[in-house]
C-alpha cells in the first residue's frame, strides 16, 4: 500500500504545506496573545484580560481546528483520480477495490494522526505556556476534536468517491453539515431564555459545552466508526463498478 | 498459468445498450501475435476492449484471455495484461519516477530496473512532471510502464491515435520488440490502418457493432482488390461479387473480396492491389452498395 499513500502525499503536499503554514502562524499569534495576557501589556487590562480568559477554550483550539479541518481534506486528490482516468486505470489491473479503498482511507487517516500529534504538541506548548500542565480534560477535548473532524473528513471523501466531482461534493458537504448543524444546535437555541444586553454567546457554548461534554467521547467513537463503515460499504462498491 | 493457444478467444459477445449493440462477436488472438482491431469511432471497439477488460458486464457470450474465463479468474489474468489508452491514466503532476514506487504498489511483479531501462531506452526524463512532457512522451510512458511488469498480453486501445509518424514508427518498433518473445501477443485497436498494415499479423473489422472481417492480415489484402473501370465496364460486375463500388464523375472503383475467382470472371478488367484502409471504406459502404 506504500506507494498508493505515497500517491497521495505527492499530490497533496502543496495543499498540506500551506495548510500547516497558516496553522503555524495562526497558532504563534495565539501564543503571543496567550504570553502577553500573562506577562504583557494585556495583564495590566483587567477587564480584556477577563473578556479574553472567557473564551481561552476557544484560543487553545482554534489553531488545532483549523489545522485538523484543513488535513481533513487532501485537496482534491479523490477527484484527479477521477479526471486523470487513474481509477479506470486500476481497473484494468490486479489491484482490487479493497486496496484501492484501504489506501485511500488509510492516506486520510494518517493525515488526520499527523494533524492531532501536531495538534496535541500546539496544545501542550500552549499550556506549558501559560503555566499549567496538561488535564485529561484538556486531552478528552483534543481526541474528540479530532474523532469528529477525521469522521466529517471520512464521509467528505466518501462523497468524493460517490459524486466524484468537486463542486458537487461541495454542495452536497454544505448541505448535509448545514443540516446536521440546526439539528445540533437547535436544543441549545430552544434553551436559551431570552437574550439579553449581556448575553455572551461563548459562555452559552461552553456551559452546553461541559453538560453534554461526559458523552461527547462515546458520541464520537461511534460517529468515526460509523463513517468509516459506510466508507467502506460504498466506496467498495463504487470500485466494483469498474467504468468510472 | 495453463498453456493456451490463443492469447484471448471470443464468443458470441453481446452487450445491448440504448441506441448500439455489440452483436454476437467472435475472434481470437493467437498467442504470439498482433492483431489490428479496426473499425470506425463508434464502431464497438472500446465497448469490446471494456468487456474483455471486465470493466462493463456483458449480456451473453465466453471471453477466454491467456487461456482463462475474464470473469472468473480477472484477478490472476489482470496480473499477466497491460492495457493502455489513448490519454495516460497517471496525475500530470506526478514524474516517471514517483510513477515506479506508485505502480510497484499496483502491479506485483513490477521491475524497476526494466522500467528504468526502457525510460532511458526511450529518452524518458526521471524527474520531470507529466504534464510537461509532450503526447508522444505521455504515451511512450504509459507504454513503459505496462511493459515493465512481465505482461504477456498488451491492450492498446487508439494508443498510436493523435501521435505523429516519427512517435508513432517507434511505438510500432517497440511492440515489435516486445513480440520478440513467443509468448507475448498485442490488440491493437485503432482506426489508423497504415500502423497495423506494418506490424499486424491478423486483422479484425468491426463496424456497428458487427465483426465485418477477422483474418490474416496478408491473405485479407490478398483476397480483395479493387477494380477501377468505366462506368460501363462497372455494369457487368454482378452485385453479388462485390463489396460496395464508389462512383466518380470520371468511371468506378469497386472493391471485390474474391480476387482469384473475379480475375477469371472479369477478366478485361484491371484489378489493382487493395490496402486496409480501402477494405475498411469500401465495407463501410457495403450496404448502400454505390457511393460516391
Amino acid at each position: 500500500m506504500k506507494g498508493l499513500l505515497y500517491k497521495d502525499f505527492w499530490l497533496s503536499k502543496k495543499y498540506y504545506s500551506m495548510a500547516f503554514v497558516f496553522f503555524f502562524v495562526f497558532g504563534l499569534l495565539t501564543i503571543m496573545v496567550r504570553l502577553s495576557m500573562i506577562f504583557g501589556n494585556l495583564s495590566h487590562n483587567e477587564e480584556v484580560v477577563s473578556s479574553l480568559l472567557k473564551s481561552l477554550w476557544v484560543l487553545r483550539y482554534t489553531p488545532c481546528a483549523i489545522l485538523m479541518i484543513a488535513f481533513a481534506d487532501d485537496g482534491g486528490v479523490v477527484f484527479s483520480d477521477y479526471q486523470s482516468g487513474w481509477i479506470r486505470f486500476c481497473a484494468t489491473t490486479e489491484l482490487g477495490e479493497y486496496k484501492m479503498a484501504g489506501a485511500k482511507l488509510a492516506s486520510r487517516l494518517i493525515m488526520m494522526v499527523i494533524a492531532y500529534v501536531i495538534s496535541f504538541a500546539y496544545l501542550t506548548l500552549f499550556t506549558i505556556l501559560s503555566g499549567d500542565s496538561l488535564s485529561w480534560e484538556n486531552i478528552c477535548d483534543i481526541t474528540i476534536l479530532f474523532l469528529m473532524i477525521s469522521a466529517g473528513s471520512v464521509l467528505y471523501l466518501t462523497m468524493g468517491i460517490v459524486l466524484k466531482k468537486q463542486q458537487a461534493v461541495e454542495i452536497a458537504a454544505v448541505g448535509f453539515f448545514g443540516i446536521l448543524g440546526i439539528i445540533i444546535t437547535f436544543p441549545l437555541m430552544m434553551s436559551l431564555d431570552d437574550v439579553s444586553d449581556d448575553f455572551d454567546l461563548l459562555q452559552v457554548i461552553g456551559s452546553q459545552y461541559e453538560s453534554v461534554k461526559s458523552m461527547l467521547l462515546p458520541i464520537s467513537i461511534i460517529c468515526i466508526l460509523a463513517t468509516g463503515i459506510i466508507y467502506w460499504y460504498v466506496s467498495i462498491n463504487v470500485f466494483k463498478r469498474r467504468d468510472s | 498459468m495453463a498453456d493456451y493457444q490463443n492469447a484471448i478467444e471470443i464468443n458470441g459477445l453481446t452487450k445491448k445498450f440504448d441506441g448500439f449493440t455489440l452483436d454476437n462477436i467472435s475472434f481470437s488472438v493467437p498467442k504470439g501475435s498482433i492483431m489490428g482491431f479496426i473499425g470506425q469511432n463508434g464502431a464497438g471497439k472500446t465497448t469490446t476492449i471494456k468487456l474483455l477488460l471486465n470493466l462493463i458486464k456483458k449480456d451473453s457470450g465466453n471471453v477466454r484471455m491467456l487461456g482463462m474465463d475474464n470473469v472468473k479468474h480477472e484477478n490472476e489474468i489482470k496480473h499477466h495484461i497491460s492495457a493502455v489508452f489513448d490519454e495516460i491514466p497517471f496525475h500530470e503532476g506526478l514524474n516517471a519516477q514517483q510513477l515506479s514506487v506508485i505502480l510497484s504498489d499496483v502491479f506485483s511483479g513490477w521491475n524497476k530496473q526494466q522500467y528504468f531501462a526502457y525510460l532511458d531506452q526511450f529518452s524518458l526524463p526521471r524527474k520531470k512532471k507529466i504534464a510537461a512532457l509532450s503526447k508522444g512522451m505521455k504515451m511512450k510512458l504509459q507504454i513503459a510502464a505496462a511493459l515493465s511488469h512481465g505482461a504477456k498480453l498488451l491492450i492498446m486501445d487508439e494508443a498510436t491515435t493523435g501521435l505523429d509518424p516519427v512517435v508513432r514508427n517507434e511505438i510500432l518498433d517497440i511492440f515489435l520488440e516486445y513480440l520478440q518473445d513467443e509468448n507475448n501477443s498485442i490488440l491493437l485497436s485503432s482506426h489508423i490502418t497504415t500502423d497495423l498494415e506494418k506490424i499486424a499479423d491478423k486483422v479484425t473489422f468491426i463496424d456497428k457493432g458487427k465483426i465485418l472481417l477477422s483474418d490474416n492480415k496478408d491473405e485479407l489484402v490478398e483476397k480483395h482488390a479493387v477494380i477501377k473501370c468505366k462506368k460501363s465496364d462497372y455494369q457487368q460486375i454482378e452485385p453479388g461479387d462485390m463489396i460496395s463500388a464508389r462512383l466518380t464523375d470520371f468511371g468506378a472503383e469497386v472493391m471485390i473480396s474474391d480476387k482469384d475467382k473475379c480475375e477469371k470472371k472479369y477478366s478485361g478488367l484491371m484489378m489493382d492491389r487493395t490496402t486496409l484502409e480501402e477494405i475498411m471504406l469500401f465495407y463501410v459502404h457495403r450496404n448502400k452498395k454505390e457511393w460516391r
